[in-house]
C-alpha cells in the first residue's frame, strides 16, 4: 500500500494491485446435472357417459 | 539457463498427491495447442521457502536443483526453472500439481512471482507490446517500484539484464523439442522441433495468474511468428496494428519507443527511461479502473462512484483484442484440423 499525501491534507491510500474490472474470471465448466424431467401432460380421458353442462365448472353425470 | 529437474522426475514425486494431474501433463507435455508457443516456467519465492523444501530435497537437494543456477528475482530466497511444456494448459496444471503437493497457492500470491518463458526472442519494439499486452490484459493491475523487477542478471558485466519485464534469456539449455508451425507461403507446415536453436523472451508476471499464462502464451506467439516468419505472422502483424491503434487512440503510443527489454543496443540500458513508460501506462490505467469516490454534497452517508473515463475503455479494449485472436488463432486451427488447408 502506497501512502501519498500533500502537508494538511488528509492522507490517501493507493492500492498496489487492484483486480482489472474489465478482465472476465475463466470459469472452467462445471458438470451440469441433468435437467428434471417435466411431467408429461396428457389430457385426461373424459368417461363416455360424462358431458359438459353450460353455466357450469365441472362436469355432470347424465342418464 | 539450466532446468533445475528432469519433468519425468518432478512428475513422479508430485505424482503422489496430485495423480491425476500429473498424469494429465505427462500425457500433453510435448502436445502444442493451435500451433502456439510452448511455456517455461520459473517460481520465484519471495519468504524463506520452506514450503519448498521438502520438494527440492526429493528432487535431490539444493545443490542440484536450485544452486544450479545463479538467477533469481534479487528478493527470492530460491528460484525453481522448470522444464518447458508443450502448451499453456499443461503449464497451469503443472503449477497446480506444485500448489497440490506444497499445499501452498502459487497463483496470485505476492510471494510467489511466476516468471513465463518464451522460446524466440523478439526485437526491442515487439518486446513492448509483448509487456504492454501483458500488463493491459492481466487480470490483476499492478502498481510496481523499480526494485520489484530487479534479478541477480540485473546488474554486472555478464548479463545486464536491467529491471524490465520482459528479459532475453541468458544462455543455458534450451528444448527444442517442441512443434513449430511454419509458413509456406498460404499453407502450413508443421516442424517437429523449433526452428531457432536457442534464445528466450521472458516475463516476470510479479504474483501471476492463470489467465496471465494464456496471455503471454498467445501474445508471445503472434510477436515471434511475425519474427520468425511462422504461421501466425500475418495474424501477428494485424495483431501489432491493432494494439499500436490501441495505444494511439489513447494517447499511449508513444510507450513503444521507450527500452522494455535490454538489448544489445547500449542505448536501450536506461532503466529509468523503461519505468517512466511503464509508470505512464500504469497512471492510465489505475485512472481508468480507480472510480472516484465522492461523497455527495446532501447525502454524507451515500457515495457516488463516478467513472474515470466515459469511453468503453483501454482494458476493456485490451480484453477484445486478445478474445479476436485466441478466437481466430483457434478458428484457423480448426480448419487445418477438419482438413480445410494443410
Amino acid at each position: 500500500m502506497i501512502r501519498a499525501h500533500q502537508p494538511g491534507s488528509q492522507p490517501i491510500d493507493i492500492p498496489e494491485v487492484i483486480p482489472n474490472p474489465a478482465a472476465v474470471p475463466k470459469r472452467e465448466p462445471a458438470p451440469k446435472e441433468p435437467a428434471p424431467k417435466e411431467p408429461v401432460k396428457v389430457p385426461e380421458k373424459v368417461p363416455a357417459g360424462y358431458r359438459r353442462v353450460s353455466g357450469t365448472c365441472g362436469l355432470q353425470i347424465t342418464e | 539457463m539450466s532446468y533445475g529437474c528432469k519433468l519425468e522426475d518432478l512428475l513422479a514425486i508430485l505424482h503422489d498427491r496430485a495423480p491425476a494431474k500429473a498424469d494429465a501433463v505427462a500425457l500433453d507435455r510435448r502436445r502444442v495447442e493451435h500451433g502456439l508457443l510452448s511455456v517455461g516456467l520459473k517460481i520465484h519465492f519471495l519468504g524463506y521457502g520452506s514450503q519448498f523444501f521438502s520438494l527440492v530435497e526429493r528432487l535431490g537437494g539444493a545443490s542440484k536443483v536450485l544452486e544450479i543456477n545463479m538467477y533469481k528475482h534479487s528478493q527470492a530466497s530460491l528460484c525453481l526453472v522448470l522444464p518447458p511444456v508443450g502448451n499453456a494448459h499443461a503449464a497451469i496444471l503443472l503449477l497446480e500439481c506444485i500448489e497440490h503437493f506444497t499445499g501452498y497457492p502459487l497463483f496470485g500470491n505476492r510471494k510467489i512471482q511466476i516468471q513465463v518463458c518464451s522460446p524466440g526472442r523478439v526485437d526491442a519494439r515487439r518486446a513492448a507490446l509483448l509487456a504492454i499486452g501483458f500488463y493491459l490484459g492481466s487480470d490483476t493491475l499492478r502498481r510496481y517500484a523499480l526494485g520489484d523487477l530487479e534479478t541477480t542478471a540485473s546488474k554486472g558485466a555478464r548479463y545486464q539484464r536491467g529491471q524490465r519485464l520482459v528479459i532475453y534469456d541468458a544462455g543455458g539449455d534450451f528444448d527444442r523439442g517442441f512443434e513449430w508451425w511454419a509458413a509456406d507461403g498460404e499453407r502450413r507446415r508443421i516442424l517437429r522441433r523449433l526452428p531457432f536453436e536457442d534464445g528466450r523472451c521472458d516475463l516476470l508476471t510479479g504474483s501471476g495468474s492463470r489467465l496471465d499464462i494464456e496471455n503471454i502464451n498467445l501474445l508471445a506467439t503472434l510477436l515471434i511468428h511475425v519474427e520468425h516468419q511462422g504461421y501466425w505472422s500475418k495474424l501477428g502483424v494485424q495483431f501489432e496494428e491493432d494494439l499500436q491503434s490501441l495505444l494511439d487512440q489513447h494517447l499511449l503510443a508513444g510507450l513503444v519507443n521507450a527500452p522494455w527489454v535490454r538489448t544489445d543496443d547500449a542505448e536501450s540500458a536506461d532503466d529509468m527511461q523503461f519505468f517512466s513508460a511503464l509508470q505512464e501506462l500504469v497512471a492510465c490505467v489505475f485512472e481508468e479502473s480507480v472510480r472516484v469516490k465522492k461523497k455527495s454534497g446532501i447525502l454524507f452517508s451515500r457515495w457516488h462512484e463516478i467513472p474515470a473515463r466515459s469511453s468503453r475503455g483501454i482494458l476493456h479494449e485490451m480484453q477484445s483484442l486478445l478474445k479476436k485472436y485466441r478466437t481466430e488463432v483457434v478458428r484457423q486451427s480448426c480448419l487445418h484440423d477438419k482438413g480445410g488447408r494443410t
